[in-house]
């Protein structure tokens, strides 16, 4: 089922909000907002907010922050549309939206550039809300599969066996959730030494994406 | 098409020599090659074909990286910037052969006494045998490229020395030989310091032995050699200087010393620890001018490997003897040469050269 | 009724695919695959260490990015229980061969010849690797694909018996799809006005090239900062520290970056300076111009084949050469006039171009 939110219109001419099938939590969905058939902005909503993964909107990652075209001025008292850009389905029929302070200073270096990847997991702490994507993978892959996939992931490399049979015993009866796993190798001393990017969920590339 | 050929030359230098030289561009004057930091050989081997090529009113450019001239833009740069150029002569370490489209490609091995760089002719022939094949001619080696029958075995060309190679004086050092501790041997030899080229004048004869990596790895050679020192060791009024293999990277005397010894231990011959003195290590090739040990009548002895034109015509004509050692070693390893190949030694020795045959049983 | 044709059969040996970081040779080896696989006009199997291997694992491992499941899998009792390589089937080999005279008809693909003709650059085992078999290579291919006309030419200038038998396969670039998307709706780039930069200090990539060109006139007249995309390494931290602090101020290291932000830091910058000097293809050239950047390159070997009108090109071992060819790119008229012939030079690299060659061979 399609759900969303339309929060604000931003001094910078951007469009903020969030979107997620709860059917199908781990495929961002690409939006559109309009004003009755004019689009106004468009974008996939697979941004990181922390409110979001606490309330359960899917894994948490189903935020976006679109660019407007049009002038900020003449839509601050205009109802807005949320889509399903593919589909067309309607979202959402937003009353007139607020203006907000814009949140997101321009980049002007390159460390924000680098922090602005929304492709990338910036905190472990953004994976809390995958629970629901971690059990479906393993229900159909199987509780060793996932610990190999968390090594590749983390860690870049495959499990060795001890690792493998250690924490598939512990996620068999319960001990650790599948997040604190993934937390316990990103803990390591081997990850502190050579730290890699992790892929965030909504890319193609997540290994728990399970079809 | 000969080597000589068109009214220039292109010449290109071993990527490893390349690195040091903070080149304007990627073509550039012989000149700016002779004013770098590159080795006394490539400067030698350099001024030796440029010297040919204008005594045959050629011009000449030296190209830093043939390989970059993939086709298209490059080449047509090249064209402009070095015309009527159809022969391009590769000078190589023995780690790479570079071709360049379009142009008949040669090769002037300028450094294959360093034992490395053989050794890595040797890999580059199993497995490039279709590149050597493509070369038109050998400039100062007599070398088939490659092990088997139908090896590449290009024509030489001998290219002699107006001046001999530049390197600072030779420091001599005499010989003290521990023959269960090379270690021993030179560090005694260092200990003792440099001897005065005036106190050895009294000998009445000099031979000769310029000494390299490649010719010590044949044994049959490394056994003349410690043979030659023995007959030394009985004959105080021979002089004997060994001039040591240069090797690569900044060793001290002492560890060129060091290094070279286990030619001789292992050669089976008996060499005495006593010694009167007459036997010396050379740090540089003998100076050709006309410093005292320069008159002595002096006896050469080289190894097919050695590069002749290090020296002047003049040197070896000056000598009573040139005696260039080859002959089969089937107590060399597998790994060793491209074969060389028979030629007539006076070709590049002159008329005092002879060929003396050298073989394991002896 | 007319019979249904039954497509050609065609084994990929996806070695390079167990790497665990693809960069080079196992991304064109993931391109390829994906390119065979959407031509459709052959059917794809998949071996290592000619055992055969399912499509499911390669296909999870080209969407995650890495090999390091694949190698889980593979080294799995699962694998034990596989069956052995078609042999009547070609086998394609995306790389070096490793095995010779196994299937009827078998290609390999030749990247560039640098472990030939550099050897300097390389350590002796990667040259032992390249080179200790490439003769047997050739004479056991039925085909050698080589990724660009200048690796063709260099190995036939070294291996003229390869004449009949030597292909070209271009490669293509293929940024995912939602890049654009995502990229259009973040805060804009204001790092001033840049060029993004692709090398390292290792000699062969040739980085000392734009760092000695800081010092020149016509680098120090210009507002350009420049964005290296990658590690800053050891090395070039010795030579950052001989340089004058303006200089110094003027160079940006990214540090290692996912695709997406290298992808935003190219759509950002004026052009891309590429002064390799040496490449069997050069990829990040068509990167650029896929997004519309001219390129700064060098001439060599293949970067004019792939470059081709859409750059200004200057001598690799020349400061002053690869000055005045960057005054020459970064003027505006300049920059308006390449753009649109980066776009269409890098059109002409497609998935289709890449296939069509391995699918002409395997049809015999």
């Amino acid at each position: 089922m399609l759900q969303g939110h339309l929060d604000a219109i931003t001094a910078a001419g951007y469009v903020e909000g969030w979107a997620f099938d709860s059917d199908a939590p781990l495929r961002s969905l690409t939006v559109s907002v309009r004003v009755g058939d004019a689009e106004l902005a468009y974008g996939i909503a697979n941004r990181y907010r922390w409110d979001l993964a606490d309330a359960g909107c899917g894994t948490g990652w189903c935020a976006f922050r679109l660019k407007l075209d049009g002038a900020v001025e003449d839509l601050v008292d205009r109802p807005l549309l949320l889509c399903e850009a593919a589909s067309g389905r309607e979202i959402l029929r937003s009353p007139p939206l607020p203006l907000a302070d814009d949140s997101e200073p321009d980049l002007s270096s390159l460390e924000d550039v680098v922090l602005s990847d929304p492709t990338l997991v910036q905190s472990i702490e953004q994976l809390k809300g995958c629970g629901a994507v971690f059990a479906d993978f393993i229900a159909a892959a199987g509780v060793e599969n996932f610990v190999a996939a968390g090594y590749v992931y983390v860690l870049g490399r495959p499990a060795d066996r001890q690792g493998l049979a250690i924490y598939a015993a512990y996620l068999q009866r319960g001990t650790i959730t599948p997040w604190d796993f993934l937390r316990a190798l990103h803990d390591s001393d081997e990850f502190r030494a050579t730290p890699r990017l992790l892929t965030a969920p909504c890319e193609p590339g997540f290994v728990f994406y399970h079809p | 098409m000969s080597l000589f050929t068109g009214a220039a030359l292109l010449l290109s230098l071993p990527g490893a020599e390349v690195e040091r030289i903070d080149w304007p561009g990627s073509l550039v004057a012989p000149g700016e090659i002779l004013a770098a930091p590159v080795s006394p050989e490539l400067r030698a081997a350099v001024r030796l074909v440029w010297g040919e090529a204008l005594r045959r009113g050629m011009a000449m450019h030296c190209v830093a990286r043939p390989e970059l001239f993939a086709d298209g833009p490059s080449r047509r740069w090249l064209r402009t910037r070095a015309p009527g150029v159809t022969q391009h002569l590769c000078l190589s370490d023995g780690h790479a052969i570079k071709p360049l489209a379009g142009l008949q490609t040669h090769v002037f091995f300028y450094r294959l006494v360093d034992r490395a760089n053989m050794l890595a002719l040797a890999r580059l022939c199993r497995r490039a045998g279709e590149l050597m094949a493509q070369v038109g001619s050998q400039v100062n080696t007599h070398l088939a490229l490659g092990d088997d029958v139908d090896a590449a075995r290009p024509p030489s060309v001998l290219l002699h020395a107006a001046t001999p190679l530049e390197h600072p004086p030779p420091v001599l050092l005499p010989l003290f030989y521990n023959c269960n501790s090379d270690e021993d041997s030179a560090n005694r030899t260092e200990q003792a310091g440099p001897v005065a080229a005036e106190r050895l004048t009294d000998a009445a004869r000099l031979h000769y032995l310029p000494l390299t990596e490649t010719a010590l790895d044949d044994s049959a050679f490394a056994r003349v050699v410690a043979r030659t020192v023995l007959e030394a060791c009985f004959d105080p009024t021979r002089l004997l200087v060994l001039r040591l293999p240069a090797g690569g990277g900044e060793r001290t005397p002492a560890q060129r010393i060091a290094a070279m010894l286990p030619a001789l231990r292992h050669s089976g011959v008996v060499i005495p620890r006593a010694s009167a003195g007459n036997i010396v290590f050379a740090t540089e090739d003998l100076e050709e001018d006309h410093t005292k040990l320069a008159r002595l009548p002096r006896h050469i002895l080289v190894h097919d490997s050695f590069d002749f034109w290090r020296h002047t015509p003049g040197f070896y004509a000056g000598a009573e003897q040139v005696a260039v050692c080859a002959g089969p070693d089937p107590a060399s390893p597998a790994h060793l040469p491209p074969t060389c190949l028979p030629y007539d030694v006076r070709d590049a020795y002159g008329p005092r050269a002879i060929r003396r045959r050298i073989d394991a049983a002896a | 009724m007319t019979p249904i044709m039954a497509r050609p059969k065609i084994t990929v040996d996806v070695r390079p695919l167990f790497e665990t970081h693809w960069t080079g040779i196992p991304v064109f080896t993931r391109r390829l695959v994906q390119a065979l696989l959407r031509h459709g006009g052959v059917e794809v199997d998949f071996m290592f260490h000619l055992t055969r291997i399912s499509a499911a694992p390669v296909l999870a491992a080209i969407a995650a990015g890495t090999g390091s499941l694949l190698r889980q899998t593979f080294e799995s009792e699962a694998a034990f229980r596989s069956e052995v390589a078609d042999r009547s089937a070609p086998m394609l080999y995306p790389s070096v061969k490793d095995s010779f005279g196994v299937a009827a008809r078998e290609a390999s693909t030749v990247h560039d010849l640098s472990t030939l003709l550099m050897p300097e650059f390389h350590e002796e085992a990667n040259i032992a690797y390249h080179l200790d078999t490439l003769a047997r290579q050739l004479a056991t291919d039925d085909a050698v694909f080589c990724i660009s006309e200048a690796t063709r030419a260099a190995l036939l200038a070294a291996f003229p018996s390869a004449a009949g038998k030597a292909r070209l396969l271009y490669q293509y670039v293929d940024w995912p799809e939602h890049f654009a998307t995502v990229a259009r709706n973040l805060p804009p780039l204001r790092l001033g006005p840049y060029a993004v930069v692709v090398g390292t200090i290792e000699p062969r990539k040739n980085l000392g090239l734009l760092l000695r060109a800081l010092a020149t006139q016509a680098l120090r007249r210009s507002p350009l900062r420049f964005v290296v995309i990658g590690r800053r390494g050891w090395k070039v931290e010795q030579f950052m520290a001989e340089l004058p602090e303006a200089a110094r101020e003027r160079m940006l290291f990214s540090g290692f970056v996912s695709e997406f932000t290298k992808y935003r830091l190219i759509q950002g910058a004026e052009f891309l300076v590429f002064p390799s000097i040496y490449e069997g293809f050069g990829i990040p050239a068509l990167e650029a111009m896929s997004l519309g950047k001219p390129v700064l390159a060098s001439w060599s070997s293949s970067l004019p084949e792939v470059v081709g009108e859409a750059g200004v090109l200057f001598d690799p071992l020349s400061v002053g050469d690869f000055a005045d060819a960057l005054e020459t790119i970064a003027h505006p008229r300049k920059l308006a006039e390449l753009a649109p012939l980066a776009r269409s030079g890098s059109a002409a690299f497609t998935w289709q171009r890449m296939a069509a060659p391995v699918v002409e061979w395997a049809g015999g």
